[in-house]
């Protein structure tokens, strides 16, 4: 059997989540008028290569391949329902990979289930972070940092719904920048991560939803001044996105003062000292 | 039957247009035997089942895995 090669990797079937459901993702043909996205091409080799050199892919859905010879096309613009100033929108698809067979040609193949992306993501400037005390002592501060963000709803993922909730819950896709007054900032993994329940939201960069993610931070507190937290979340192409607010706090550390009586006058070889702490 | 790494395998187009492969047999001591025709595919799935992105902007990471499968009777090419 000859080794079959891929020649072609495709997200298909993608659709979009409004108020109402899953309704599948346009694009403006060259008339200008919107069509059903059949297919965005991500990857193509006419002569194929084997799957362990394909490297990660990407899509830009302001700018894609739709495979029916627009090179540029875009879900965002009048009269298409997205828009690119909308946040957080919410969408699912399939992929396909293509390999060549020298005895039947080429083979299709469709993942069986659904993978989910939320493009946009966005979170308040303002409502995001909260749970840092204003005033700090020193030693290490055990914070519980709540971050709201934008999220899937439940009822229109069904049973992969924990599974798209959880990704948040991943410790590697979250880091807190803290500065403290004075020298350079560290980056702080969060111990744990707990997730409420996610429910309807008002801010309009949530596009309909959020989830409260609690993360579990040990912050280091060694002089007095200003600290500053940031929450970077990591999963966001392969980059870190900062959220756009920012905690701070400022720590008077308590130092004790110990006095003791100036003299003490006893009988024998042994006495109490007294101390008294400040 | 193989010709060193490539599988011989009939096809015609059947009333509707539709590519038939059939596997082909041949006659040892007397007896019809079908030689099965084998087809390795690739499996595809994302690596993560949600991504979240703040562009519009996003990496796919995919994990490929191969299966293969044996046909002793007709099929078409939907049914790989």
């Amino acid at each position: 059997m000859a080794i079959r090669k891929v020649t072609e990797v495709q997200i298909v079937d993608p659709e979009y989540l409004d108020s109402t459901g899953w309704q599948p993702l346009k694009y403006l043909d060259a008339s200008n008028n919107p069509k059903v996205i059949n297919q965005v091409v991500l990857f193509q080799s006419v002569a194929g290569v084997l799957p362990s050199t394909i490297p990660n892919l990407g899509v830009n859905w302001a700018n894609f391949n739709n495979g029916e010879g627009q090179a540029n096309a875009t879900i965002f613009g009048v009269p298409l329902p997205l828009n690119t100033t909308d946040k957080s929108i919410k969408i699912r698809y399939k992929i396909m990979v293509i390999s060549l067979d020298d005895d039947i040609g080429n083979i299709h193949s469709v993942s069986e289930d659904y993978a989910y992306m939320m493009i946009n993501m966005g979170f308040s400037a303002t409502k995001t972070l909260s749970g840092l005390p204003g005033e700090l002592d020193g030693g290490k501060l055990e914070a519980t940092i709540t971050v709201e963000c934008p999220a899937f709803p439940d009822t229109p993922l069904g049973s992969d719904y924990s599974a798209v909730r959880d990704v948040l819950k991943d410790s590697d896709a979250w880091k807190a920048k803290w500065t403290p007054p004075k020298g350079s900032a560290q980056y702080i993994d969060p111990g744990i991560i707990i997730l409420e329940p996610v429910k309807p939201s008002e801010t309009a960069e949530h596009g309909g939803y959020s989830i409260k993610a609690k993360l579990l931070l040990n912050l280091p507190v060694n002089i007095d001044g200003e600290y500053r937290l940031d929450i970077q979340w990591l999963k966001d192409s392969g980059s870190a996105y900062t959220i756009p607010q920012n905690l701070k706090a400022t720590a008077l550390i308590t130092i004790n003062k110990a006095a003791v009586e100036s003299a003490v006058y006893v009988s024998g070889s042994t006495t109490d000292i007294e101390l008294s702490f400040s | 039957m193989q010709n060193k790494t490539k599988q011989l395998i009939a096809s015609k187009y059947n009333a509707s247009g539709k590519r038939i492969f059939i596997p082909l047999a041949i006659r040892i001591d007397g007896i019809e035997r079908i030689i099965p025709f084998r087809i390795q595919k690739y499996l595809v799935s994302p690596q993560v089942p949600a991504i979240y992105s703040s562009s519009s902007e996003a990496t796919v990471a995919l994990v490929f895995s191969q299966v293969e499968r044996v046909f002793t009777q007709p099929f078409t090419a939907d049914e790989l």
